[in-house]
């Protein structure tokens, strides 16, 4: 019963959390491009003069 | 010049900046507030009350402040539903699969460019003519064996893909390293056919003032298909001014003959880039960039020098960085705005999470080969004899210890929010402006904090948001 109890305030709370985070915080989503390490050049460092 | 307390067009107001914990929070003027959570590696548009009740912080702070638990417990538990919930970020580790070697072909230059690292003329202070290239060849064959050695462990012991491919690159600089193309023709050539017969990749970047480029040295070239950056600081007027040649005179009217020769032949290159330095002597990068789009060059990359100190001009380029990619976005949003390659870099790593933990390779993945075949953990460092580190086939592998842990441990970056992104910093830029490689200028993160709070703003400007 207790466990029963817990589940369900885990469950509303959590509902809650996410009606709460879709108001608050809208997150951007990735476009994941499957780059492979050195399609954007050779380069392990920056600052060359 | 810029003097410190200079009052000229500073607008440093216009970004807010808020913290809690691992979640930070950007508003400009007139818009929306979003954030970054610099664990999940992830940005959102965040609404005004959950912005008004997060502690203000500043750019120039690493200090984590906190919202009390006291606070709106609803929008604490949201916040923390985000940090819980996220998918898991593994840090990146290209140490097992990478190795980047830099090689001065030449320590001779013909340009004399004022801010120029290698010592003032490229020479580093040892002018040396052509490297060896019989020399060269057995360095290459102990960095590829050591890089093959280093997968097969990683594929025994992580049981990973038999088939795992590696990755070998070599940047050619010098001096001007097309002094001497037929070194990097057959280095090039060497490492290539080394790395086909150990299902290794190799890949080549060449950083050249450009001005020595004709069509006998392209023949020589093209096989590799390198990247070619050219190193330009803007028009001739500024161009000339801070790269000329030996004798004076301007160089930027052969640089762009070499641009024009390079570009009828752009199918049998890599991708070709602008890199412009900036200090406190040029910092209009706005007008960089107006000269630099018109080119038909793949990508434009902006640094500024890192041997310059001085706040006001460090706070200046970073107001023209973001005027130039306000100005980028509003000609070609996305793929204009990622020409810039600073935005091309952490849009993919935005695409493409990841935790960054080393700036660079410098002790892990990466070499450097001065042109008498000293061997340095960095190619900012060939001027320093006590840091060789090796001779030729020599190398003594115990002095990269110290620099086995992340950076951003070894840099004490574990409570800035910009850590796995930025990776700790370039240690030479914090050791030339604050005397110890692990100690960083304000400077450095203040410049670093700000241009991300533009790539997370553009980000979601250029994403759907859910
Ligand atoms: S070097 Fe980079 S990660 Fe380290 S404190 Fe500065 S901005 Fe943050």
């Amino acid at each position: 019963m207790k466990n029963t109890n817990t589940a369900k305030k885990q469950t509303s709370q959590s509902a809650s959390a996410n009606k709460n985070t879709a108001t608050h915080i809208k997150l951007v989503k990735p476009r994941p491009s499957g780059t492979e390490a050195g399609t954007q050049g050779p380069r392990d460092c920056f600052p060359l003069g | 010049m810029v003097q410190a307390g200079d009052k000229m067009t500073l607008d440093m107001k216009t970004t807010e900046i808020r913290r809690h914990k691992d979640f930070v929070a950007f508003k400009k003027a007139d818009s929306a507030p979003f954030s970054f959570h610099s664990k999940n590696i992830q940005v959102a548009e965040i609404s005004d009350e959950l912005w008004s009740l997060m502690p203000i912080s500043d750019f120039s702070s690493a200090v984590p402040s906190e919202l009390s638990m006291s606070q709106d417990s609803d929008i604490t538990a949201l916040i923390k539903a985000w940090e819980q919930s996220s998918v898991l970020v593994m840090p990146e580790n290209k140490d097992h699969n990478q190795f980047n070697l830099t090689l001065n072909v030449t320590q001779l230059c013909n340009l004399h460019c004022h801010y120029c690292a290698a010592g003032g003329d490229g020479t580093y202070g040892d002018p040396v003519g052509q490297i060896s290239v019989e020399k060269t060849l057995p360095q290459i064959k102990i960095f590829m064996d050591r890089l093959r050695s280093k997968i097969s462990d990683h594929i025994n012991t992580k049981k990973r893909d038999p088939e795992l491919r590696g990755q070998f690159n070599i940047t050619f600089l010098g001096g001007e390293p097309l002094m001497y193309p037929q070194a990097i023709q057959l280095i090039g050539k060497y490492a290539r056919d080394l790395g086909t017969q150990n299902n290794i990749r190799t890949e080549f970047q060449i950083i050249t003032n450009g001005t020595l480029i004709n069509d006998q040295v392209l023949d020589l070239l093209a096989p590799l298909k390198p990247t070619i950056t050219f190193s330009l600081d803007g028009p001739p007027e500024i161009n000339d001014s801070r790269r000329p040649q030996k004798n004076g005179k301007s160089s930027t009217v052969q640089a762009l003959q070499g641009l024009d020769t390079l570009l009828a032949r752009k199918n049998e290159f890599g991708m070709i880039l602008m890199h412009a330095v900036f200090n406190r002597d040029h910092l209009d990068v706005v007008q960089t960039w107006n000269f630099f789009q018109k080119l038909n060059i793949d990508q434009m990359e902006f640094t500024f020098d890192i041997t310059e100190k001085d706040e006001v001009a460090n706070q200046k380029f970073v107001e023209s960085m973001k005027k130039t990619a306000e100005l980028a976005f509003a000609k070609g949003r996305e793929t204009e705005l990622r020409r810039i390659r600073f935005f091309d870099i952490y849009f993919s790593q935005l695409d493409n999470p990841y935790q960054k933990e080393n700036y660079c390779g410098t002790g892990k993945s990466l070499l450097s080969i001065d042109s008498r075949n000293n061997v340095y953990q960095c190619p900012l460092e060939v001027s320093f004899k006590d840091r060789m580190i090796g001779q030729g086939a020599e190398v003594n592998w115990n002095r990269l210890k110290p620099l086995q842990q992340p950076l951003i441990e070894l840099n004490h970056c574990q409570t800035c929010w910009a850590r796995h992104m930025c990776g700790g910093g370039c240690l030479f830029n914090h050791e030339s402006l604050t005397g110890d490689k692990h100690t960083k200028h304000i400077t450095y993160c203040y410049r670093t904090r700000h241009l991300l709070s533009e790539v997370f703003m553009y980000y979601k400007n250029s994403r759907e948001s859910e």
